[in-house]
């Protein structure tokens, strides 16, 4: 085999099973074990490999047709192709990621001998996927946001 | 061009002398009348990986100088853990701008402090409940922040007052830096109230100079008096003829702010974009020391006030070598 293209290697209907192989300089390792994992619901999967190409091999947990074995073939190629960039994206931001799952921890630890919060509601916490990351909290509603059409009805 | 240096505005700057100004959201805990954030705006913030990934790699160029601001930052459950973080990765100067309230909980202003906060700076609106509330929108607003200021002073922090130069306060500056200098505060920056964005059209806030300076020279002279600093950030030295040595020009402090949506010069922001009329050509200052005059000010009232300082020529045409 010399192509690089993901391509069908066999398929049989009649055993609910598909073979593809795929050039593995093409795809990261974890991006083929993320893909593969997502499928694990609809087919029992095997890896292996054979000189420069990984083989995923297929069979559904209930019987299915040709078309539904070529539409799994293509969901996992374009899966194969979601993971790949989920797993450059998270390989450029793994510092920064690092950084603000500490800052989650060292937050949500607290101060060790709880006397410096004691006047606080709660640690303070960051959300870490969400860009309004929430106020601290504190006895009196000093803190919180003022809002349009809201002032002085509360 | 090494990494180290970073174009503000017409100027290579070193990062080592640069205060990165992140504002990190424009939420705020209260409205107060001249404020110039939109409603728009106040859904603005930045979410906490940017903050980060910003500080990473300008402190990576050298930078050590930040600063958190809003909106209102004290209210960012992320400010404090931001703070520690900096701290610990070679931020030597943390500065956070606020309203002040949130130091009236004892608790809050010694995490403040422990997390690393190097300098409070608090936006003192007046010296009367009734001003402060009138200002601010809340009728507690001068006891809170005077609770704050007590106890940052308690923990050994002097915070720098932030005072705005406005219709309904620049008969009251002399006086607003005596209270508060009476608290502890020794350190005043005069602000001019801005013209833009939320405050466009509330034209009566800002009077002119010229009339509103009785005011501000009593704040300056009240200041000497009291042996504190009182300076002027946004008015060009022409229009404070006598006090020119109180005035620092915005270019002294080389801020790059970094916001949700963009990174500028401070001196290019929305709020106070600086401009030279067409007198200022020719002037000693212009393109030195002297920024020019806020262009919503020239919008608003001309350049009738501006005095350019005519430049030194040579007495005599210079010699061949």
């Amino acid at each position: 085999m010399t192509t690089t293209r993901t391509q069908i290697e066999t398929l049989d209907p009649a055993a609910s099973s598909l073979t593809l192989s795929l050039d593995v300089g093409l795809y990261p390792r974890e991006a083929l074990y993320a893909a593969a994992y997502v499928f694990i619901d609809r087919a029992y999967l095997l890896l292996d490999r054979q000189d420069t190409r990984f083989v995923v091999h297929f069979r559904t947990k209930h019987p299915v047709d040709e078309t539904v074995l070529r539409a799994m073939a293509g969901e996992f190629e374009n899966e194969l192709l979601a993971q790949a960039l989920r797993h450059q994206v998270t390989d450029a931001n793994q510092r920064i990621i690092e950084e603000v799952v500490a800052i989650a921890i060292a937050g949500a630890a607290g101060d060790p001998d709880g006397t410096a919060g004691a006047a606080l509601e709660g640690a303070p916490l960051v959300a870490l996927d969400d860009p309004d990351d929430g106020f601290v909290a504190d006895p009196n509603g000093i803190a919180r946001p003022w809002e349009p059409g809201k002032q002085g009805t509360e | 061009m090494s990494g180290t240096v970073v174009k503000l505005r017409d100027q290579w700057v070193e990062y080592a002398d640069v205060l990165v100004d992140v504002m990190i959201g424009y939420a705020c805990n209260v409205q107060c009348d001249y404020c110039s954030i939109t409603d728009e705006m106040r859904k603005d913030n930045m979410a906490v990986a940017p903050v980060m990934a910003a500080l990473a790699e300008a402190r990576r160029r050298g930078a050590t100088k930040v600063a958190f601001g809003g909106g209102e930052p004290t209210i960012r459950r992320s400010l404090l853990p931001l703070v520690r973080w900096c701290r610990d990765r070679g931020w030597t100067s943390i500065k956070i701008p606020s309203n002040g309230l949130l130091y009236s909980y004892r608790a809050y202003a010694e995490e403040a402090v422990d997390a690393g906060i190097t300098d409070f700076h608090i936006s003192f609106m007046a010296h009367t409940e009734e001003l402060y509330a009138r200002i601010m929108g809340r009728e507690d607003a001068l006891a809170l922040v005077t609770e704050g200021v007590r106890n940052l002073k308690a923990l050994g922090r002097k915070p720098v007052g932030d005072l705005i130069i406005k219709h309904d306060t620049w008969r009251h500056l002399a006086d607003i830096v005596e209270h508060w200098a009476g608290l502890g505060v020794d350190t005043f920056n005069l602000w001019l109230v801005s013209l833009s964005d939320r405050n466009r059209d509330n034209l009566p806030s800002l009077p002119t100079v010229t009339e509103m300076r009785p005011g501000i020279a009593a704040a300056f002279d009240r200041g000497k008096r009291l042996g504190v600093t009182v300076r002027s950030r946004h008015i060009p030295r022409c229009m404070l003829p006598g006090y020119e040595d109180h005035v620092v020009d915005l270019r002294d402090d080389k801020v790059l702010v970094v916001t949700p949506r963009a990174t500028f010069a401070l001196w290019e922001s929305r709020i106070s974009p600086n401009a030279y009329a067409d007198k200022c050509n020719g002037c000693a200052y212009q393109h030195g020391s002297c920024l020019g005059v806020r262009r919503d000010y020239l919008e608003r009232w001309g350049d009738a006030e501006l005095r350019p300082t005519p430049r030194c020529e040579p007495t005599s045409a210079p010699t061949a070598a």
